[in-house]
């Protein structure tokens, strides 16, 4: 694919990014790969495992639901890049899920925006106005509440 | 607690879309996050020291015949993807691109493939490693490739030669199948931005024009359909019935395709208008695969598929049953296709939704869910695995294909080519929302 150069946002975003792969690949992928160095590359196709085909790909670790209150569960949420010139939105309700299936409020809740871009409560939206400059800022997090106590 | 914050994660305006490919460690973070861990009971390493290809030469392949994928593109990639024993990588690349500069013009081999339409004429990853090294004979083939396919269709295309150009509009161009139409695009957008060629800049408008107003687009499923003919071809028809309203794609066509129409996308020099329309185009092939790319029951793309007059979709391995074998390898095919829409839409059901539970006829089958079955599929069978759901085999440029002495990538020539938009920033893909 067409590499492209780096972008402003890019630049701003590389040591957040960095840090968050690093942070992951020193668990056991890193450590497995470190280790499986050296290996012959063709000739697999040895050792198989039978699964059932709609068995399960996401991985343990989902909180189960409580006997009272589950609180909401966010997914990742990612870098969100809009286009000089271009007014678009976003909605980031289908990131958050409420195993209750309570009506989730979601607000900023640390992070200032970049200029042009804000953040509806009500489509639960960050949306660009199409004319303000180019600009990145790390570091956002929305809040997802409940409701409940 | 009802009162949970997200992760923290970075806003921002550029001026244009950008995009670098995904490094080994981004796949191994996505692995991570995913919470998959390495069988070790298998011999595949998961980051090999490679870094001689010794006795690794290109002479007289079949280009038509046994290609599927721009090798320069995908040996220059695994070699760009890491930073130490990498170089047989480059080696291979480097094999490939002394194949196309010093014998592949007036080659058989060449002239095969035009009379299958130049649907295995690759130029992008060639232009790319002369961009890269500054190699100007690398660059100099990559442009009489792309001549030779503007001239082609400049006459005629298939309708040639002694003609003109195919009337967008007025022309069906996924007729014979979408891979030679698409791996023209795709050369024609990487040359004419690397070149600023006049040749190659009128093919790429004028193979967006085709494909965005193409006549076998059908607007109701979001999908371009094969030809009648073609349907032929595919050996379904019987028991399917062109007449009777259905109607085939071939699943690695369409990933070589959205490949296609994202290298546009992401051009700097194609218009704005034409790049919503091709995001449309993504979005709308992608919302019909996520319903109905993989088989309900076996849980598996197949080389060719599609919708039935009557309703539904069918898949060509089960179309006759009982079904006994399959080649799953192609459930990859769809992945970088389906991440495309999520990009495009923040909709989190392309990238990584649960599977569908048993007995249900459709989707939504994900991004995550189509690699993890396609990467792990063993050849013939419904049911064995390399290894299980939360384990990883092996990454998705360190599995050569030993049944053709290993000269290529195993699946299809190359999982990396299908899928690795899935691993950019560690496994969470950048959006770019639209308007």
């Amino acid at each position: 694919m067409k590499d492209e150069g780096s972008s402003t946002m890019d630049n701003a975003c590389y040591a957040e990014r960095r840090a968050f792969l690093k942070a992951l690949t020193t668990t056991t992928a890193a450590a497995w790969a470190v280790g499986a160095c050296g290996g012959a590359v063709s000739g697999l196709g040895g050792t198989t495992t039978s699964t059932a085909p709609g068995g399960p790909v996401t991985p343990p670790g989902s909180t189960p639901t409580p006997p009272g209150n589950a609180s909401p569960v966010w997914q990742t949420v990612p870098t969100i890049s809009f286009t000089q010139g271009f007014p678009a939105s976003i909605s980031i309700a289908n990131f958050v899920t409420d195993a209750n299936g309570d009506a989730l409020a979601i607000a900023l809740n640390s992070g200032t925006l970049p200029p042009g871009v804000t953040f509806n409560t009500s489509t639960k939206s960050f949306v660009y106005d199409g004319n303000s400059p180019v600009a990145s800022t790390s570091g956002i997090v929305l809040l997802a509440n409940d409701g409940r106590p | 607690m009802g009162i949970v914050t997200s992760n923290p994660f970075t806003v921002g305006i550029t001026t244009a879309p950008t995009f670098s490919m995904p490094t080994v460690a981004d796949e191994l973070a996505t692995y991570a996050l995913w919470g998959w861990t390495p069988d070790t009971t298998l011999p595949a390493p998961a980051n090999p020291v490679f870094d001689s290809a010794a006795g690794y030469t290109i002479s007289g392949p079949d280009i038509h015949g046994d290609t599927e994928g721009d090798d320069v593109w995908a040996y220059l990639q695994a070699f760009n993807r890491r930073t130490t024993g990498r170089n047989g990588y480059l080696q291979r690349a480097q094999a490939w691109r002394n194949y196309y500069v010093n014998s592949f013009e007036n080659s058989p081999e060449q002239g095969n493939d035009e009379s299958f339409l130049f649907d295995h004429f690759y130029g992008w990853g060639l232009q790319q490693f002369g961009t890269q090294f500054a190699d100007a004979g690398a660059t100099a083939e990559a442009l009489k490739i792309c001549t030779t396919l503007h001239d082609w269709w400049a006459a005629g295309g298939r309708n040639g030669p002694g003609r003109t150009w195919p009337v967008a509009g007025a022309f069906d161009i996924a007729h014979y199948g979408h891979r030679g139409p698409s791996r023209n695009l795709h050369t024609a957008v990487i040359v004419a931005d690397a070149t600023g060629d006049a040749k190659a800049i009128e093919l790429r408008d004028r193979l967006i024009e085709l494909w965005l107003q193409s006549t076998d687009w059908d607007n109701v499923n979001g999908m371009y359909w094969v030809s009648s003919e073609q349907m032929g071809f595919y050996n379904v028809s019987p028991p399917l019935s062109f007449a009777a309203g259905d109607r085939a794609v071939s699943s690695f066509h369409i990933g070589q395709l959205a490949e296609a129409f994202f290298a546009a996308w992401l051009s700097p020099n194609v218009t704005s208008d034409r790049k919503t329309r091709l995001r449309a185009k993504i979005v709308a092939m992608a919302t019909w695969m996520r319903a109905n790319g993989l088989d309900p029951n076996v849980r598996y793309s197949s080389d060719e598929l599609g919708i039935k007059g009557s309703g539904g979709a069918w898949w060509n391995y089960s179309l006759v049953p009982p079904v006994t074998t399959w080649d799953g390898v192609y459930t990859i095919s769809i992945v970088n296709l389906l991440v495309m829409a999520y990009k495009f839409t923040g909709d989190t059901t392309f990238l990584s939704a649960p599977p569908p539970p048993a007995g249900s006829t459709t989707g939504p089958y994900s991004a995550k869910y189509c690699f993890n079955r396609g990467t792990k599929n063993i050849f013939g069978s419904t049911t064995t695995r390399e290894c299980a759901d939360n384990k990883f085999g092996h990454l998705v440029d360190t599995k050569f294909d030993t049944s053709t002495g290993s000269v290529y990538l195993y699946n299809n020539k190359g999982e990396l080519q299908y899928t690795y938009l899935i691993f950019e920033n560690g496994g969470v893909p950048t959006v770019f929302p639209s308007s």
